[in-house]
């Protein structure tokens, strides 16, 4: 009798546990993960090596060009989209150098190489430029160009084309480590008298003068120097550790585009009234701040925005402050693009319909040959 | 619409606890042998084997592909005998698959089961019903849903205390549209359990 009082004491308590459990659950959550699963396809994926960092990509001639230590390319319009290993030379001679950085400037490639000497016991730096000869897969560097600096020490941590300028920026052994050289004709490099803290983390060219954000301060100038704008000029809703991510000056929008590492977008006119997007309040995943990077217009309605593990936005129309305008891509089932540091986009509006890459830190190259107004983020692959 | 899930669950559950209640008072058939144990005797059995994704069903009756590799399976099944051929069972386990693009799929049941257990010594061969909630993981999203188990075993009882067996398990899970979710979305999700058991008698 004791043993059968146990047992429906135990009965009681399993129903009981159940019933809540079920009562408490009855059905929730707020995406349907079978139907998820069942529209999930094999995302694309291309001979490009996908656990890697993609620091840069141009297109010359027929051909992309990245960078992720080693140079890959691939032909615009190979149906395979087999990407080839570049043999590297530098000045004739085959050299084991790892490109960080890519720019297509006035005719020419120029890289940014780090290379151990052949004791491997010293490190060295330089910028390098080559005229590519398409018909190989072979490129001999020329260089390192003198940019005013001494080659070997400095590190080139950034390369931006800004106005048709070619802005270099170095990592050098000094207090303000962080320089600024630029040319117009990609030979002749200025220095900058304005030397900085922190990494320059983007420029944009705005109101007759280049913009710079450096940590949490904005920077305005001509590039031979450059000086903080004033106090009042930031955006309203900027705190003092506010760190920015990217600026841009879309001209399709007419607005100068600011985005902050914790969750803030700001946009203005005239450089000195700011509208916000979300009312001011950071954008949030998951209670967490979005820390948004940089801008990239893809045309006349489309702006993109990346994150550092976010993925990508979307700005639609160039109006951040309707909350409806900024979409994060959503995709999830693309997990190493969701949850992406998008470092660079790059679009080849050669081709019909425009082809769009998304270049990732540890998560590779990504592109995307639908990328109509209908934002086809199904569509995205890996390259 | 839910409302009506809910009392239809209510009823099945109350319909399978008080199940093991009605057997006791019921005669064992003549052709089976007499069972080991007896009102009381519980068990404790770990299994672990193969979860084969079968198909989705939509409302209006379309199956579709679940585009999920088999997986594995693995989970703890407590039970206690109302009499030497019926029993009770709360189980807790877990499960994995592989979606198109390598993301892994996490199914969490915590079942409670009515079973009958024919006894040919020595080897006993369990029919179980369960239900129960899952808890289902994919990616940033989690759905909690009902379940229904229903599955068979064979088992050979090496001692009084240790039996070790095979589970074929069907699964059944509703999974609704919720929230802003179009009803079209609406899926019941049906797979197979494969699974070897060591179970201990105690």
């Amino acid at each position: 009798m004791n043993t059968k009082h146990t047992v429906l004491t135990y009965l009681s308590l399993i129903t009981f546990i159940v019933l809540s459990l079920f009562l408490w659950s009855c059905n929730t959550g707020e995406n349907a993960i079978f139907y998820t699963l069942e529209n999930e396809k094999r995302t694309v994926d291309n001979t490009l090596p996908n656990e890697v960092t993609v620091t840069g990509i141009v297109k010359i001639g027929d051909y992309y060009y990245v960078s992720l230590g080693a140079i890959y390319r691939r032909n615009a319009s190979n149906s395979e989209n087999k990407w080839d290993p570049i043999t590297i030379k530098m000045n004739g001679e085959s050299s084991s150098g790892l490109c960080n950085n890519l720019a297509y400037f006035n005719g020419k490639l120029y890289g940014a190489f780090i290379m151990d000497s052949s004791d491997q016991t010293a490190t060295s730096f330089g910028l390098y430029s080559a005229t590519v000869n398409t018909n190989t897969t072979e490129i001999d560097w020329s260089g390192p160009i003198n940019i005013g600096a001494s080659q070997s020490e400095i590190q080139i941590v950034r390369l931006f084309i800004v106005n048709g300028t070619l802005i270099v920026i170095t990592k050098e052994e000094t207090a303000l480590p962080y320089n600024l050289y630029y040319s117009t004709d990609g030979s002749n490099f200025s220095h900058c008298a304005t030397t900085f803290d922190l990494l320059p983390n983007d420029c944009t060219f705005f109101n007759s003068q280049y913009w710079l954000i450096v940590g949490n301060k904005i920077y305005t100038g001509n590039l031979s120097s450059f000086s903080e704008i004033s106090t009042t000029n930031y955006p309203e809703g900027k705190v003092s550790g506010t760190y920015f991510g990217g600026i841009y000056y879309s001209s399709d929008f007419g607005a100068l585009y600011l985005s902050s590492r914790d969750g803030k977008i700001f946009s203005t006119t005239d450089g000195t009234t700011w509208k916000t997007a979300n009312g001011g309040e950071p954008i949030k995943v998951s209670d967490k701040a979005v820390p948004f990077g940089i801008f990239y217009q893809i045309n006349s309605n489309l702006m993109l925005l990346g994150t550092d593990g976010y993925g990508f936005y979307r700005i639609i129309g160039g109006d951040i402050t309707n909350s409806a305008n900024i979409k994060r891509f959503s995709d999830n089932t693309k997990a190493e693009l969701y949850s992406a540091s998008v470092l660079k986009f790059f679009k080849d509006p050669s081709t019909n319909p425009t082809v769009i890459f998304a270049c990732t830190s540890g998560y590779g190259l990504w592109s995307n040959a639908d990328y109509s107004s209908l934002f086809q983020d199904s569509s995205w692959g890996r390259e | 619409m839910l409302w009506k899930y809910r009392k239809l669950f209510v009823v099945f559950v109350l319909i399978v606890t008080v199940s093991g209640i009605i057997f006791s008072e019921s005669k064992e058939k003549k052709t089976q042998t007499v069972p080991l144990y007896s009102l009381g005797d519980q068990t404790l059995s770990i299994n672990g084997g193969l979860f084969v994704p079968l198909f989705f069903q939509a409302t209006d009756g379309s199956v579709k592909p679940t585009n999920l590799t088999p997986g594995g399976v693995g989970s703890l099944k407590w039970g206690v005998y109302l009499n030497g051929n019926v029993k009770v069972n709360l189980e807790a386990g877990g499960v994995f698959a592989f979606s198109p693009n390598f993301n892994t799929l996490l199914i969490l049941p915590i079942t409670l089961s009515g079973e009958y257990v024919f006894n040919y010594f020595p080897f006993n061969f369990p029919v179980y019903l369960g239900t129960g909630i899952t808890i289902t993981r994919y990616q940033t999203y989690t759905h909690v849903d009902f379940i229904l188990k229903p599955g068979l075993s064979a088992y050979w009882q090496y001692n009084t205390l240790w039996s070790f067996g095979i589970n074929f398990v069907y699964w059944w899970i509703f999974q609704p549209a919720t929230g802003d979710q179009p009803s079209y979305e609406t899926r019941m999700g049906n797979f197979l359990e494969i699974s070897l058991s060591a179970l201990y008698h105690f």
